[in-house]
């Protein structure tokens, strides 16, 4: 049962592109208001075409789904999407400003409203200088910096991006985080599409991994990677553990460190006190956790269950 | 407002195209030569008087001057240079509006806005016909003004070429449109485009008129009415000449003109020579409803074919 609590709500979405190729097999999908969600997969994975069912220019085979609490394909809920779509072509020959002041028009903004957020975020991300510029002069890094402007400046409740830091230089990338996190701050919800998979990682509450055209694993970043949390145990010296006593706790060692595939303190605790019984020096306990591509390789490989 | 902002932009984009200027460049100099022109009681002066020829017909003092002037000025300026060089250059420019825009990043830009699909695809649809309306009034209202100052004809119903053209260029732009939709190329619209006016649309239009104005086809009564079938579907892109001398008036001079023109051929008897009159009066007193709501009703099924493909494509 869908409601209008949530900034998205998407529900047994299928797609099959000429009748064989399956995009989406039923996706479900929730984003919150407020809340930064990435959206991982393999090239293929359906991300692309799950992202344009939202938008309108695809549309599903079946399913059914909101977009901030009205049906997708809701002309009018457009108004306040913000879309910065992958490989993206702006007319070459207009100028950040103009091209910023179409767009915005497009989406019914007035003219004043345009020209005054325009010039705030092109400044935010240090494009000001540009402004009077055609775009056939700006890099990759720059476009993507507009193309983000013009995703923003109709101050939109939803915010779609695919791909955004694509291109984009450390500097930029930063910028462009510190805007994602301050929309997040004002209530805006944010979906990211991106394959930068560290980037996704320092701004996203949740993720959803995409796998052949399936929502393979979804959570927030704690929830997928609490479970492969480990711990690393270095000794001093070359003597190594007694084989009995790694057998006992499941672990591994590679000298000069015991790896503990273990979540439970207490397990590590007893462990620190049988090596050192056994008068093998410590030098550190360093606590291990997946990293976001660490899952995402591992979602994509099939080796790890669903959650 | 976004459905303006949309045609703004089509038309925006055609203007940074160098064929719009040099098609403006070219009937500037068109328009120079026409200037160039001017008639005496003994016929007519080129290249501001340096080149005289007497010709009776051509003089002012002619009975059939003002017919003959009109004739020229649509059959020449209007049916030739501006609704067939001009139509060709606004075809070769507008080509590449469907294909550009459907692009991927570019049509996901556009779709992810508050307009629905068919006003999107009308918005690009009539910002491509501005390339013809801007063409044709720079054109139309610079040769009204030499015609009526340096040859004294103050023609004001001559303006209605403009929409004419316009008209003209959209029967064939909608071809060009549904070819760019279903091809996603500009060169392969073009061509097509251009494949359905040289091998379907004109001869289908002149073999109506051969089958009909040619004495000796009178019996060929099947073919005839295959013809007639033809050029009833068929856009009439060869009537805007006919169609403006209809608006302009002094369509009695015309066929006076028609007349003289045929009585000087020994080779015709008298019978034929009034059955091609016949033809050529008909086709002259044609009713305009007729062959622009026939030409419209083309122009209306082609987008709707082109209209439903947009609205259904998954971009």
């Amino acid at each position: 049962m869908m409601n209008g609590n949530w900034a998205v709500e998407l529900q047994g979405l299928h797609k099959t592109y000429s009748r064989r190729i399956h995009a989406l097999r039923g996706v479900d999908l929730r984003i919150g208001r407020g809340e930064i969600f990435g959206l991982l997969g393999p090239n293929g994975a359906g991300k692309s075409t799950l992202v344009k069912i939202m938008m309108t220019i695809v549309r599903p085979l079946a399913g059914q789904g909101t977009l901030l609490g009205h049906p997708l394909g809701h002309q009018p809920t457009l108004q306040h999407v913000g879309y910065l779509p992958e490989n993206h072509r702006f007319p070459s020959y207009l100028t950040a400003r103009r091209m910023l002041h179409y767009y915005g028009r497009l989406t019914r903004a007035s003219s004043i409203s345009c020209r005054r957020r325009a010039a705030e975020l092109l400044d935010r991300l240090g494009m000001s200088r540009w402004t009077e510029i055609r775009l056939e002069k700006y890099s990759k890094g720059m476009l993507q910096r507009v193309g983000l402007c013009q995703a923003l400046q109709h101050d939109p409740q939803l915010i779609v991006l695919d791909e955004p830091t694509d291109g984009v230089d450390p500097i930029g990338r930063k910028q462009i985080r510190e805007l994602l996190l301050e929309a997040r701050q004002q209530g805006k919800s944010i979906l990211i599409n991106s394959h930068i998979l560290s980037e996704l990682e320092m701004v996203c509450d949740r993720v959803a991994i995409l796998l052949q055209g399936r929502v393979a694993r979804q959570g927030t970043i704690a929830e997928l990677t609490d479970h492969t949390r480990s711990y690393e145990i270095s000794l001093i010296g070359d003597q190594p553990p007694p084989p009995e006593l790694l057998q006992r706790y499941n672990a591994k060692y590679e000298p000069p460190a015991i790896h503990l595939s273990e979540n439970d303190p207490v397990r590590v605790n007893q462990l620190l006190d049988d090596l050192r019984n056994r008068q093998l020096l410590i030098s550190a306990v360093t606590p291990r956790r997946w990293s976001l591509e660490d899952v995402f390789i591992d979602a994509a490989q099939g080796t790890g269950g669903d959650q | 407002m976004p459905f303006w902002t949309l045609i703004a932009m089509t038309f925006r984009e055609l203007r940074e195209r160098r064929l719009f200027w040099l098609n403006l460049v070219l009937s500037l100099i068109v328009v120079l030569a026409l200037a160039s022109i001017s008639f005496d009681t003994q016929g007519v002066n080129f290249m501001f008087g340096r080149l005289h020829v007497d010709n009776p017909n051509f003089a002012s003092t002619s009975p059939y001057f003002h017919g003959m002037i009109i004739t020229i000025v649509s059959e020449l300026l209007i049916g030739l240079y501006i609704g067939f060089v001009g139509t060709i250059i606004g075809l070769i420019s507008t080509a590449g509006i469907f294909p550009a825009f459907i692009e991927k990043g570019a049509v996901d830009l556009v779709l992810a806005r508050p307009m629905e699909r068919w006003k999107i695809f009308l918005a690009k649809y009539f910002g491509g016909l501005g390339f013809m309306l801007i063409q044709s009034t720079v054109f139309i209202l610079l040769t009204y003004i030499v015609i009526g100052v340096r040859w004294q004809i103050w023609l004001p119903r001559y303006l209605l070429g403009i929409p004419l053209l316009v008209l003209l260029f959209s029967y064939l732009y909608s071809l060009s449109v549904l070819f760019g939709l279903w091809t996603r190329s500009a060169m392969a619209s073009l061509f097509l485009t251009l494949v359905c006016w040289f091998i379907v649309i004109i001869p289908a239009q002149k073999t109506y008129e051969i089958f009909h104005s040619t004495p000796q086809f009178k019996d060929f009564t099947r073919v005839r009415q295959f013809t007639s079938l033809a050029n009833t579907i068929v856009p009439k892109t060869s009537y805007i000449p006919t169609l403006l001398q209809q608006a302009i008036g002094e369509t009695e001079q015309i066929d006076l003109i028609n007349q003289k023109l045929l009585n000087q051929n020994p080779q015709l008897s008298p019978a034929d020579q009034q059955y091609m009159l016949d033809f050529a009066h008909q086709m002259l007193h044609r009713p305009w409803y007729g062959v622009i709501g026939s030409s419209l009703l083309f122009e209306l099924v082609i987008l709707l074919l082109a209209g439903w493909r947009f609205q259904r494509y998954d971009f």
